[in-house]
């Protein structure tokens, strides 16, 4: 199979816009990827997206935002994997150009979520669970994270402040990037006092709320250095899914969607979790940050708080895992957060993120829907 | 979204009495039922009314709560291991977020899940309430299901 490359990325800042849509949104993260490509046409569009028939009343919105950005009158559609969306989107994507249809895609990713109060995006948020039998007792995103949470603390004997320092880290990453929503740092003092949500999550282990868009171009071995003088090959992907019922699984400290999908994209690029200089995972709630880590295969089960507090994973280390201070501080415009992090990963390779820089050659970007459910991991490299 | 009269009535089973569907080939419970066992890919599948005992495997004190679930706030969420061995999610009732604990022995019992504002419909559903010492009839969550519904 021939190569696929990243030849341009656009992002919008994270953060509560009252004055911009999903269709503003979106376009000002595709003109900034397309400004990277000299304006040259795009020949489809996919848009990860969660929530806009929830909360905007929109559907359609392939055609919508292809019409607001100018794109002509390409194929567009959206693909809704819910806060997975923006890695089910690039994986669609990829997959137009590997089926030999397209040479030029443009994935998108947008969510627009400030509308409304916290209650009822929560809501929306929760109907990434089963609705029958989750949802339907009232149980939020974060409750279902917190019987993870306490599990694992008691599991491995781990405390509130030995959790706490995956937010403390992924603060002080955020405060560097310009693009990230929380651009603040905590102490594990601040975090140990902040209002519990959903005991033991509190508000500073979760992900804040915000709208963001982003854009990719992805195009074919064959025209990538037309488009680009820094293409940075997609060199594996892997996608998988789990039980939606988090109860039915049989293990609930491991992700299994997280390591098939992980299994799938380093078997493409003939590489190993060692081989990896910065990754970009997906921690929605500080415990999934964790989880994820042992999934991926860059830490034993357990151990990555105490690793984390000695100083494993900050900025220098190998991997440096997310410079953009991840979910948690960049901030999780949902299904726009999947295609943040594969731009986050390729800018870091082409050497002009603009926050923390991480020196290397191979990166990872870990994109999840519901509580591990629908799991994209894809491999990069320049 | 207002509650649906044939997606409540379509549930029943499952949610009121606890029903899995059992494989008729490899024995399999699954709960929520399935249509297709997927241990074996059988399609044979029965009901089985669940014991509803077991103990409590995890859980969570949910502080802040979904549109519609107001009233009952805080809600304590637990998966419950099930004697038969299967988990399921569910809100505890009947105790104080102190006094639960890992380990709690509960049994389902069916209680008031949510409404539709004043004049809607009502869904039931199961919740557990633990089996002895750690019942209490005085706490957050029994108080908000006997509170009667506001006059319009």
């Amino acid at each position: 199979m021939s190569k696929i490359y990243i030849v341009g990325v656009g992002l919008t800042k994270i953060g509560r816009f009252f004055d911009k849509g999903l269709r503003e949104l979106f376009a000002e993260a595709a003109s900034k990827a397309l400004e990277e490509i000299g304006n040259e046409n795009v020949q489809a569009l996919i848009v990860g997206n969660m929530m806009s028939s929830s909360l905007s009343e929109q559907d359609n919105l392939g055609a919508l935002l292809a019409d607001h950005a100018g794109l002509g009158k390409i194929p567009a559609f959206k693909v809704e994997a819910a806060c997975g969306s923006g890695g089910a989107a690039v994986y669609t994507g990829y997959s137009l150009i590997a089926s030999g249809l397209f040479d030029v895609v443009m994935v998108g990713g947008v969510e627009k979520q400030t509308e409304y109060p916290t209650r009822i995006v929560s809501k929306a948020l929760a109907q990434a669970a089963d609705a029958e039998y989750e949802l339907f007792y009232g149980i939020s995103f974060t409750g279902l994270n917190a019987l993870i949470m306490r599990l694992y603390m008691d599991t491995y004997n781990v405390s509130r402040d030995e959790m706490s320092v995956w937010p403390v880290l992924m603060h002080k990453n955020a405060s560097k990037n310009p693009y990230a929503q929380l651009r603040f740092e905590v102490t594990k003092d601040q975090v140990a006092k902040s209002i519990v949500i959903a005991d033991p999550i509190r508000l500073l282990d979760s992900s804040p709320i915000g709208d963001g868009a982003a854009a990719l171009i992805l195009a074919s071995e064959k025209v990538a250095r037309k488009l680009s003088d820094t293409p940075i090959e997609v060199a594996g992907i892997g996608m998988a899914t789990d039980h939606i019922y988090v109860a039915y699984r049989e293990n609930l400290l491991s992700l299994e969607a997280t390591v098939l999908s992980a299994k799938g994209a380093y078997r493409m690029a003939k590489i190993e979790p060692k081989d990896i200089d910065v990754a970009e995972v997906h921690d929605a709630f500080t415990v999934l940050g964790f989880i994820n880590m042992e999934d991926l295969g860059f830490s034993e089960r357990g151990k990555t708080p105490k690793l984390m507090d000695e100083g494993r994973f900050w900025p220098g280390d190998k991997p440096t895992v997310n410079p953009s201070g991840g979910l948690k501080a960049r901030g999780h415009p949902v299904g726009a957060t999947g295609v943040y992090q594969v731009a986050e990963v390729a800018m870091q390779l082409r050497g002009d993120f603009p926050g923390i820089k991480v020196e290397g050659d191979v990166g990872l970007a870990q994109s999840i829907g519901g509580l591990g459910t629908t799991v994209t991991t894809l491999v990069l490299k320049r | 979204m207002k509650i649906s009269v044939p997606r409540v009535w379509r549930e029943l089973k499952s949610h009121y009495l606890l029903e899995a569907s059992v494989c008729t080939k490899c024995g399999k419970i699954h709960y929520p039922p399935r249509t297709i066992c997927d241990n074996c890919k059988n399609h044979k599948l029965i009901r089985r009314k669940l014991s509803g005992e077991g103990e409590v495997l995890t859980y969570t004190v949910q502080y802040v709560v979904l549109e519609g679930y107001r009233e009952h706030a805080p809600i304590i969420f637990a998966i419950v291991k099930l004697k038969e061995g299967v988990n399921v999610l569910a809100p505890l009732t009947d105790v104080k977020p102190e006094n639960v604990r890992v380990g709690l022995k509960v049994t389902a019992v069916l209680r008031k899940i949510t409404e539709d504002g004043d004049l809607g419909l009502i869904k039931y559903g199961i919740k557990f309430k633990p089996m002895k010492e750690f019942r209490n009839e005085g706490n957050v969550a029994y108080e908000s299901e006997k509170r009667t519904r506001k006059n319009s």
